[in-house]
């Protein structure tokens, strides 16, 4: 019958016109050579542009992976137990816990980033009154190091690790834990060889809507880094706003997107087909 | 999956079963106050801007600034002081809510296709997740830039209907994965007890399926407002003459942020934390 | 609003070159086309080759080897424009006078004239902003816009606007206000001789912002900025025009005038700079903050955010260094792009702000360089409307009209308008393409 088509429809017709069809073609750039001046563009097949991109910015890519994999690592690490209180413990409040995870992110990132920068500055909040109890040499610094881009992606892409993670550890059956202490497991052993298992595909979803983004993120560099340490999305970011470079652009986020793409195949491979259905 | 996962879980401990009674305690003194922490530290950026749109300001273009220099309501009585913020602001808060509602609906009903329907009756659905991790994992930028592009082609004025198409293409795939997950724990079987006992398929759907869903669907419609409320880079592209908020204060900073900025922020925040302390009076009522 | 203790440029034996004659006698850019477009027949973002391959042709842009098309701008054009009493201003974000939610000088013009002003704030970046109108000039539509604010100092923004013949010329019969009250610094400017396309809003200078209570003894030159006793708390700018210009004052060459091979050397200086940890980060507007807060100590800065910022006892401390390399004077410029609907009423407006009484209401609310030399006596001994408007923005600004009046970066002196540089004026994209292949890398190189 019709039903799953129909009912598919709506999204598949706005996902189609107004994101594979734009993306194609902007991908399609890559392979084009445009005059910067005018932007007027002639298909040259030009596959060299890949080669050129990476050549140019594999460090930058390899700063891309450190950072959102560590930012993804300890948003994973910081959410699980948020994420099982919540779906555990939060009872008739658990909308409410969910609602402040993401309240904060209501409020504009060029409003939090500015608040960050003062929080973290040398002499600020933070710094300043560790540095006057001496906890911490006077030329200490957060900004402009690797540490503080992290803490920014951390900060800002933890609601993408929490929320999958919440889904995936409030759906747990409790009858199943039930039979587990009826079968006399501690809770130790309730929680490592029960719960655990069963919330892997849903780490493994969360690690991925964390990490993919983060990979492509530009501004927590931006804003907190220093010298040493661009992302990719920075070059990105720089291809299509600075240098008017689209070609170079596009053939980066083609790099980035088919990243996304071997991750979701690794997610199949893994967990099986029927698993990712469940959790994306 | 049985109604228990929609509900309010149980203790586990209070199953039958030997349960080690001082550790529960422990653990649910040392879960709260982690979980707590967390909260605080990711409100603690906005409190701070709280605190500062209280400030006053000396001499010279009022804008934002971290020294304080006393306490004044000023800010907060000439919220609308400044046109072009004012105004973004407005936008903001109606394209989100449009693009809130639209992307809820038809996310929910892709996650619903794709939760009850495998191939080969539904054939493309690998295809359509694999687009809906896409559109999440690309880069904001190029969807930008190629949705202006398609604009231009179409010669499509930019405007609040390009916003609004726009934000909704991002928010469709983090809502039907936001709701998908609520029901993927569906249980059909309600479903066909209500059939059985004589519901056509539009009243199963709107007094059993729907209730029952609805947590998921507001879980993904916060997302959605969240997203479009913050949404900078893809609006700096697709937005015309009238920008939204986001995208104003951005360009504010080359001269200056007025006060009024944290004003609107606090408000914003204001306001979701209401819509946070609503959601437990209603869920009280439901119980 | 500048306090009147504020730090004066620094003294020193004057330039007897004015980096206003070198522009002067500044080539005019020249057209090139790095590409034939004519292939392709459609200059849409990246559309072209898959309208191309559906056999769809979009529309021929208006850039050939001549004039623009249609003699638009010429004086028999402008002659069959008529008011159409409504123009389409956008401009940067805050960057104009505000009173209770409106805009005085704009409420004026209205009633003046007739003219419906509708105000709108979509830049925040001259190449972004550019590279969303773009498509629409590529297409030959109209951009939404009559009158836009692109900064001189951007070659890949208002450079290629000119470049690409995109910027409806200048009725140069209606800009009486202009050439009454303009000051030399924007009359005739190097990257518009003739203001052909453009007309001031406001003016800048890129200079040298530094803590005063940390760096006692700042020296009088940019060496301060390679200094390595600040190592790590040095702050660059991320624009590379500011960046590749400080380099090049930096090793004792005129940017105006600069060569590819000292562009290399500049940025061999830079890199260097890097390498020895000096920079701890390269900043776009952001960086005042960081200033502000003390990760930096000496930083490149605009003059007005220093002036805002010694407003408040708090940083009290910061000031600005004009060194004797010189400054970058930048100037926001009003142009009319192509295909704009509204010409005549663009041209009232823009015309409107040379007033020396509506410069006067604007500059108090602003802190950069005014093109009126003029609006100086306007604010000392404020008549008519102006008095009006100034008092009833008093209460917020919270200064006297005579401290705006008497700041040396708001009305410049004749000292500091010497120390003015001109960037380099590029005249090809390849060039561009060689300066932003030189300084990229030491913005966003690992």
């Amino acid at each position: 019958m019709l039903a799953p088509y129909l009912l598919s429809l709506p999204a598949g017709v706005w996902l189609l016109a107004l994101f594979l069809v734009p993306l194609v073609v902007m991908l399609s750039l890559s392979l084009q050579s445009c005059n910067p001046a005018t932007g007027a563009c002639v298909l040259t097949w030009h596959w060299a542009e890949f080669g050129q991109q990476l050549s140019l910015y594999h460090t930058q890519f390899l700063t891309s992976f450190y950072f959102a994999g560590a930012a993804t690592l300890i948003d994973l690490v910081v959410s699980f137990p948020i994420a099982y209180w919540i779906a555990f413990y939060g009872g008739s409040k658990k909308n409410f816990f969910l609602l402040m995870l993401l309240v904060p992110f209501f409020v504009s990132f060029v409003i939090r980033t500015v608040v960050w920068e003062f929080i973290l500055s040398d002499q600020g909040v933070v710094l300043g009154a560790l540095k006057h109890a001496h906890l911490l040499p006077q030329s200490f610094h957060v900004l402009g190091t690797g540490y503080a881009v992290v803490a920014g992606l951390a900060y800002n892409y933890l609601p993408f690790t929490a929320l999958p993670l919440y889904v995936a550890i409030e759906r747990i059956d409790r009858r199943v834990l039930d039979a587990a202490y009826d079968l006399y497991a501690t809770k130790r052993a309730a929680f490592t060889r029960v719960i655990l298992p069963l919330t892997i595909p849903g780490l493994f979803a969360a690690f991925l809507l964390t990490f993919i983004p983060a990979l492509g993120d530009y501004v927590n560099q931006v804003i907190l880094g220093g010298t040493n340490n661009t992302m990719i999305g920075t070059v990105i970011q720089n291809s299509f706003l600075v240098t008017l470079d689209y070609p170079g652009g596009s053939a980066l986020s083609a790099v980035l997107l088919a990243i996304a793409l071997i991750g979701i195949f690794a997610y199949a491979r893994l967990l099986g087909t029927r698993t990712i259905e469940e959790y994306l | 999956m049985s109604a228990v996962a929609t509900a309010a879980p149980e203790r586990p401990a209070q199953a039958a079963g030997p349960t080690p009674r001082p550790r529960r305690r422990w653990t649910r003194f040392l879960l709260p106050a982690y979980s707590w922490l967390i909260i605080a530290y990711l409100v603690f950026p906005i409190a701070v801007m709280a605190l500062y749109s209280f400030n006053k300001v000396t001499t010279g273009l009022p804008q934002v600034s971290f020294s304080w220099n006393g306490f004044t309501t000023q800010w907060y009585q000439e919220w609308s002081g400044v046109p072009g913020l004012t105004s973004s602001f407005w936008l903001s808060i109606r394209l989100a809510i449009a693009a809130t509602l639209l992307a809820t609906v038809i996310g929910t009903l892709l996650a619903l296709a794709l939760v009850r329907y495998r191939p080969p009756r539904f054939r493309g659905r690998v295809f359509v997740e694999q687009v809906m991790f896409l559109n999440i994992a690309a880069p904001e930028i190029v969807l930008g830039a190629s949705l202006l592009g398609l604009f231009i082609t179409i010669t499509l004025a930019r405007g609040f209907v390009t916003l609004l198409l726009a934000h909704v293409a991002f928010s469709i795939a983090y809502v039907a994965v936001t709701v998908r997950a609520r029901l993927a724990g569906f249980d059909r079987a309600l479903e066909e007890a209500a059939a059985d006992l004589g519901a056509n398929s539009w009243t199963t759907f709107r007094k059993i399926t729907l209730p029952l869903i609805m947590p998921g669907i507001l879980a993904g419609a916060l997302m959605a407002f969240a997203l479009s409320i913050d949404d900078f880079v893809t609006s700096n592209f697709v937005s015309g003459a009238a920008v939204p908020f986001p995208v104003w204060v951005y360009g504010a900073t080359r001269i200056g942020i007025p006060p009024q900025v944290f004003v609107f922020g606090s408000v914003i925040f204001g306001v979701g934390i209401l819509c946070a302390f609503a959601s437990i009076v209603l869920s009280r009522r439901k119980a | 609003m500048k306090d009147q203790d504020s730090p004066q440029p620094e003294e020193r034996d004057s330039h007897t070159d004015p980096a206003i004659w070198r522009g002067l006698t500044q080539q005019r850019l020249s057209r090139r086309q790095l590409l034939a477009s004519a292939g392709t027949g459609a200059g849409v973002l990246g559309l072209s080759a898959f309208l191309a391959a559906c056999g769809v042709k979009g529309n021929a842009p208006a850039v050939s080897g001549s004039s623009p098309a249609g003699g638009v701008g010429t004086a028999a054009w402008w002659a069959k424009q008529k008011l159409h009493h409504t123009v389409n201003f956008a401009n940067w974000p805050y960057y104009i006078d505000v009173l209770k939610g409106k805009h005085p000088t704009l409420e004026h013009f209205t009633q003046q004239t007739g003219i419906q002003v509708n105000y709108t704030e979509p830049i925040n970046d001259n190449v972004a902003f550019y590279a969303k109108i773009r498509p629409s000039l590529a297409a030959g539509q109209y951009t939404g816009f009559d009158v836009i604010v692109m900064t001189n100092n951007t070659p890949n923004a208002l450079g290629y606007l000119m470049q690409n013949r995109w910027l409806t010329p200048l009725d140069q019969s209606m800009m009486t206000n202009f050439y009454k009250y303009a000051s030399p610094l924007v009359k005739n400017p190097s990257w518009d001789p003739g203001n052909k396309h453009t007309m001031a809003w406001q003016s800048g200078w890129t200079a040298i912002g530094y803590n005063s209570s940390v760096i006692k003894n700042p020296g009088t030159t940019v060496d301060v900025l390679f200094n390595k006793k600040y190592a790590g708390r040095v702050g660059m700018m991320s624009d590379l025009q500011e960046l590749g210009s400080v380099g090049l004052l930096a090793i004792g060459v005129e940017p105006a005038t600069s060569t590819e091979s000292d562009w290399a050397k500049a940025a061999k200086k830079l890199q260097l700079q890097k390498s020895d940890g000096i920079v701890r980060a390269y900043y776009d507007q952001s960086y005042i903050n960081h200033l502000k807060n003390g990760d930096t100590v000496v930083t490149q800065a605009w003059s007005g955010d220093i002036f805002q910022a010694d407003l408040n006892s708090k940083y009290r401390d910061l000031k600005l260094l004009i060194p004797n390399e010189g400054a970058m004077f930048w100037t926001d410029n009003m142009c009319i792009p192509l295909y704009a609907q509204n010409p005549k009423d663009a041209m009232a407006v823009m015309d409107y702000f040379y007033q020396p009484q509506v410069q006067a209401v604007v500059e108090y609310y602003n802190d950069y360089v005014c093109p009126v030399p003029a609006a100086k006596q306007v604010l000392l001994h404020p008549t008519g409307w102006a008095q009006q408007a100034l008092t009833a923005m008093k209460p917020e600004i919270g200064l006297p009209t005579s401290k705006t009046a008497y700041a040396p970066t708001v009305f410049p002196t004749p000292q500091a308008i010497q120390h003015s540089r001109s960037y380099y004026s590029f005249k090809s994209p390849e060039e561009l393409t060689a300066w932003n292949n030189l300084f990229l890398p030491i913005v966003q190189g690992s």
